[in-house]
This record gives C-alpha cells, structure tokens and sequence, in this order.
C-alpha cells in the first residue's frame, strides 16, 4: 500500500488531474479539497508503484501492509531520471540501499529526446 | 446522480484493452493500413493499465537458437498433457521472435552475451530490465497513430442481426455512456482475477498475482453475447512467494533457489522419480508443495542462502525483484541478517489463457465464434503459456485479420436505439438504486462461495459434484441478486459492473469444472471424485455458450483437431 508525504507533495502545483491521479490503474486516487490527492480503501491498492515512480517530487512510497509482514517499516521509493529509474529501499532500521537501473534503450530515448 | 451524457463514436477498428495484445493490434492494423481508424477503449490509463503495469523482468516465451515452434508445441503439449489447440500455439510461436525484436527497437532493454545474442534465463527466457514496458508499448501505439480512448469500461458488445458492429463503455471517471460502433472488434481485455476468495486477508486482498482490475469484463461480454469458450475449468493456480504472491521464477531461474519443506529437504527430487506429471513442471511444482504440506512437512520455501549478503548475485536479483515485483523487494529488504528462505505456496485461481488456457474459442486467424469478434492476449483460449510475448503475436494475427475482413463490403452498421436504452438502463439502474447491496459485499459473497465450494485456497483447489451443485445453486441467486446492486458514485458503479462481469465468469467456470468428470490438471482442476486422468475419455476440450435468451449454460465437447 501507498503513503503520500504531504509535507512533499505539491499538489502537481495547480494541475486539474494530478500525476498519480492520472496513472493509478485501479483509479484509486482522488482528489478532495484543496487538490491534495487521496487514496481510496488502502486495501484495494496493487503495490504495482504507478504512482511512487510517476510523481515528480518523490512523495509517494510504498510499505507493505502489516498483515503481510510484522517489520512493516521498510518501504520503497522510486523516480524517473531519463530513461533510467532510480529505486531508494530503506530497511526498518533506516538503512538504505539505491539502485539506478536503466528502463528505455539509451539509443531509444535519445532518439526521441 | 444518474448518468445522462451519451457519446457516440465511430471507427473502424475498436480494440477492447490496451494490454500487451491490444497495444500490438493497434500498431500493426495502423502499420498495415495507416487510413484506417483504429481506436483502443482501454479502462486506466493506457501508460500504466492492467498486468504490465508493474513491469517485467523476464519475457518466457522465446525460442533461442536450435529452439524451433514445433519444439516450442512440444513443450506446452507437455505442459498441459495434450489438451492444447496445436495451430495456435504453433502461430504464436512462429511470431514469438520477431514480436520480442519489435519491442527491443521501440525501448526494452534485453539482455544480451557479447556476441550480441539474448541471454536466456531457464530454457525458454529472457531477462529484460522491463520496468517501463507498459510506457513503452503505450509510445509505441501513439506513434502508431491509434486512438486512445482512457477511463472508459467496456460494458457489453452491441450485437447485430448476428455480428459484432461495436461495443457499449462506461466512462468511469464521469459515468459518461459510449456507444461505439465499429466494422470490426479485437477483444484484448486479459483475464479474470477475484473470482475467488484471496490468499490474504485485510489490508493485503489486492496483493495478488493478477491485476486486481482484470475482472473478467472481456469474457463476460463474451459470454453474454453467446460466444463460444473454452477451457473455463483450467484454472490457473500459481506457486507464489507467499504475501506477496511474487512470481517464483525469479527465484528459482533466475537466482538458482532451491525448492525445500520444512526440514531443508529438496522435495521436488522425491517426486520427480516416479510421479506421473513430472514433465509437467509448473503443475508438478504446485502439486509436490501440496503434497509436502499434506504430508506434516510443511511450510515450503524456496532457499536463497546461497546469495551471499551484499554479492554481485544478490544485487541482480534485488534488480530483478524491482523491475517486477517491487513488494517482493520489500519483504526481502528486512532479512540483511537472519532468514534467506522465502515461504511459498499456491495463489488464489484466476481465470487466464496467457498462462493458463481459458478463454474464447478462436481459429487461428483468432476469429471468435461472432462474426466481427476478434480475440487475442489472456482473453484468448486453447494456446496456454504465451504470457507477454505470445500476446503480443496474437494481437497482430487478430489485426490482419479484422484489417482483411473489414477491407471489403463491411460498413458501419445503423444500432437499434432500443438496444441503446435497454444497455445504458441496465449500466446506470445501481445508481437509481436507493436501497440493495453494494458491490464490495457481493463480490466477498461471490469470492467466499468460488473458495469453499468451487476449489479455492481454503478447499485446497479440491473440487467434488456435491460442493460445485451447491456453488452452481448459490451463483444463480447472486446473479439475481445482481439486480439489486446499489452505487453511491461513478468509482462505484464500476464496481458493480465488475462484479457482475466476475459472477458470469464464475458461473461458466463452475459449470465447466461440473463437465470434466476426470482430473487432468493438478490443483488447477482436482476431482476428489474423478482423481485419475482418463485420456479415453477426455482427451478434448470442454466448451460452452450461453444461450442469450434463457441464460443457460450449455456444454460441448471438441475434439483436439476440430
């Protein structure tokens, strides 16, 4: 399940259909006032990371719900750098550990650049 | 809050889904014919929607060199002991190559030796870092030139005088009403998950292996239509890392795990001697993990203790993990020191012909038993284990042909405004509705019934005449009940769409499950009552179609080269 960190999130400034509004593919987020995204019943979220790699300020991780594992504290970050992705897990002691993977052909990306 | 706004859209070639199948219809019907309109209805976003939306780390359907399609048939014919559709298999394999190459060009990374050639990962594989696949199929379909149409649900197939001439959608953001008229329409929407009760409980129900959106809707409409399918009783069982429900592939090919029981025990191996599906490995791999559990040797896992902490190897497969299965990198962030073993065990069943075979009976042109019906991906049947790749061939075979077959005398047909009403009454009844059931409670009704009485989880997918009458009784009330869902909203509304396509499914597979008086497909379908596979008899498919005046199922058997 996904935590939006209001203290990032900007609201996609004053944008009509917010980023991880747009791309959620369960149309699980919504906005209430103010335009500051919500998440519908957390229970329905896919932990597919839409959303935590789309938005442009990194406010959006995800956790897995304690149900599934007692040390839920660990979660996972991710963000678009060109045609890489670069992934930010933090264990529940507050270690983390990052990767930068690359997610479109360089040649590919730079063709459409 | 009812509904009022109708939108009426015409086009040439109306894809249902912009999945893997839907993305590659679009492209090659613009590819071929750049004039003719081509239009995707696609329920999320086309960027992020359905199975993909999560990413890939491996495509499994490939032929590597010495591999040829009849080698390729071989296999799944094992895997699924015999009851395969040959053509088609044959036809996706034949494509398999040329569709991977295609999404390499347009952005994929694959991984390749030093001589230039993929790397295969297990047999038939290949490790790509595919994180952004969907994105890069979605560009893909925009260069084409295709029309998107987001947000919008499909609802049924407008049917005239015996041909598909369109489809009606629900916008499910807005509650907009679409009737979009078309000369011909690919089905491309995937398969069904929720149809049963989900392996977990609470905040972890949609921590499943298949989309939780895929709900059937593709069948259903189908269904409802009075197309013929096949092979609704194979369900598809996955052997998954238990919580998470992640693929064990990329665990067991990719990182070299070992599959053991509660005592360190490589079981697989004392099975594998003698027990007669052996060669059929992902069934064989489910079944010896139920067995060891049955046995008191359980829980099963599989064992990465081999991975050193902090290795080269470790850091692949954590690369793996994200570009696949992000709560899977989750789980295993918190075991720097102690526990490298992995629980697993068996998902709830869904309803696919991706991995499975369930889905519309076709010809191999993927012609569906309606005139101007086309199928192609997880909606298609009788050609298991073309996951990605073998979906992306389907969906250009399924355009050739719609392309060949609307090219000549078919014009866009004039709708009878009475099917209109009648279909946009029935979408929007659960919003006039003030009283009646919401579609969360009906769909934890329908998932508790499938699971107790059809063969979910809790019944160990073990299935019996008795339990399946009781199931077969308790979904026709619930389809009546149907008529009292009740929603407070648009997202609601959808909702109750959902279920109803779920409870349609869920009928056929009972009723399919009911047929097969044998027991062919370990836990996908286990007859206490019928335990031995009996090729006399049931080497064949069983098939069904619904008469669209009654509602009643009726079943056909086919032979394996009608």
């Amino acid at each position: 399940m996904i935590t939006i960190d209001y203290d990032i999130c900007n609201r996609c400034g004053d944008a009509r259909e917010k980023r991880c509004e747009r791309i959620c593919p369960g149309n699980l987020i919504t906005q209430k006032d103010e335009g500051w995204p919500v998440v519908r019943p957390r229970e329905d979220c896919w932990a597919c990371t839409a959303c935590v790699k789309d938005c442009p300020v990194a406010a959006i991780s995800l956790r897995l719900p304690p149900q599934i594992k007692r040390d839920a504290g660990a979660s996972l970050k991710a963000s678009v750098r060109g045609n890489k992705t670069l992934w930010t897990i933090t264990d529940s002691r507050g270690k983390t550990e990052e990767f930068t993977l690359e997610a479109v052909r360089k040649s590919v990306s730079q063709k459409e650049d | 809050m009812v509904t009022t706004e109708v939108i009426n859209i015409d086009t040439d070639i109306l894809i249902i889904g912009g999945g893997a199948a839907g993305c590659f219809a679009a492209v090659e019907a613009k590819t071929r014919e750049p004039e003719v309109r081509c239009m995707i209805m696609e329920k999320a976003h086309i960027d992020r929607s359905g199975c993909l939306a999560m990413g890939l780390n491996s495509i499994n359907a490939y032929l590597h060199p010495g591999q040829t399609p009849e080698s390729y048939l071989d296999y799944v014919k094992g895997e699924f002991m015999d009851v395969v559709r040959e053509d088609l298999v044959l036809s996706i394999a034949e494509g398999l190559n040329d569709a991977v190459k295609r999404v390499e060009q347009w952005g994929l990374p694959i991984e390749k030796d030093d001589e230039g050639r993929y790397v295969p990962r297990g047999k038939r594989g290949i490790r790509v870092r595919g994180e952004r696949l969907k994105p890069i199929l979605a560009e893909a379909v925009r260069r084409s030139g295709a029309e998107v149409l987001n947000r919008v649900a499909a609802t049924n197939l407008i049917v005239s005088e015996g041909r598909v001439v369109g489809a009606f959608g629900l916008g499910v953001r807005d509650g907009r009403f679409y009737v979009i008229r078309a000369k011909g329409v690919i089905v491309a929407t995937g398969g069904a998950s929720g149809v049963y009760k989900p392996a977990n409980p609470g905040d972890g129900r949609h921590l499943i292996w298949y989309c939780p959106w895929n709900v059937g809707t593709g069948y259903a409409i189908g269904i409802r239509a009075g197309a013929e399918m096949t092979s609704f009783e194979n369900r598809f069982v996955a052997l998954r890392v238990k919580g998470v429900q992640a693929p064990t592939g990329t665990l067991a090919l990719g990182a070299g795990a070992r599959q053991v029981n509660a005592r360190g025990e490589a079981y697989l191996d004392k099975y594998y001697k003698d027990h007669p599906i052996r060669s059929a490995a992902t069934y064989f791999r489910l079944l010896a993990t139920m067995l060891e559990n049955a046995a008191g040797r359980g829980p099963c896992y599989l064992d990465l203790s081999h991975l050193d902490r902090g290795s080269r190897e470790e850091r692949r497969f954590k690369e793996d993990l994200l570009n696949m299965s992000p709560t899977m990198a989750l789980m295993w962030a918190g075991r720097n020191g102690g526990d490298r073993r992995l629980e697993i065990a068996g998902s709830e069943p869904y309803v696919v012909g991706g991995h499975g075979e369930a889905g519309y009976w076709i010809d191999v042109s993927r012609r569906t038993t309606l005139p101007g019906l086309y199928a192609a991906g997880d909606v298609a049947g009788g050609a298991p284990k073309k996951y990605v790749s073998g979906s992306w061939v389907e969906g250009r075979i399924a355009a050739g042909t719609a392309l060949e077959e609307i090219m000549g005398s078919v014009s866009t047909t004039d709708i009878d405004t009475g099917i209109v009403e009648a279909e946009r009454g029935r979408v929007t009844a659960p919003l006039r509705r003030d009283s009646g059931v919401c579609p969360q409670d009906m769909e934890e009704r329908l998932q508790g019934l499938m699971d107790e009485h059809a063969g979910g989880v809790s019944a160990r997918y073990e299935l019996s005449e008795e339990r399946l009458l009781v199931a077969r009784g308790l979904l026709a009330r619930l389809r009546d009940d149907t008529e009292s869902l009740r929603a407070s909203g648009h997202h609601e509304l959808v909702s109750a769409m959902e279920v109803v396509d779920r409870v349609d499914v869920a009928r056929v597979v009972v009723e399919h499950l009911l047929h097969r008086k044998e027991t062919r497909w370990p836990c996908s379908q286990s007859r206490l009552d019928y335990p031995e596979r009996d090729d006399n008899r049931w080497l064949k498919f069983v098939n069904s179609v619904m008469d669209t005046g009654t509602g009643d199922i009726r079943l056909v058997e086919r032979g394996l080269l009608e």
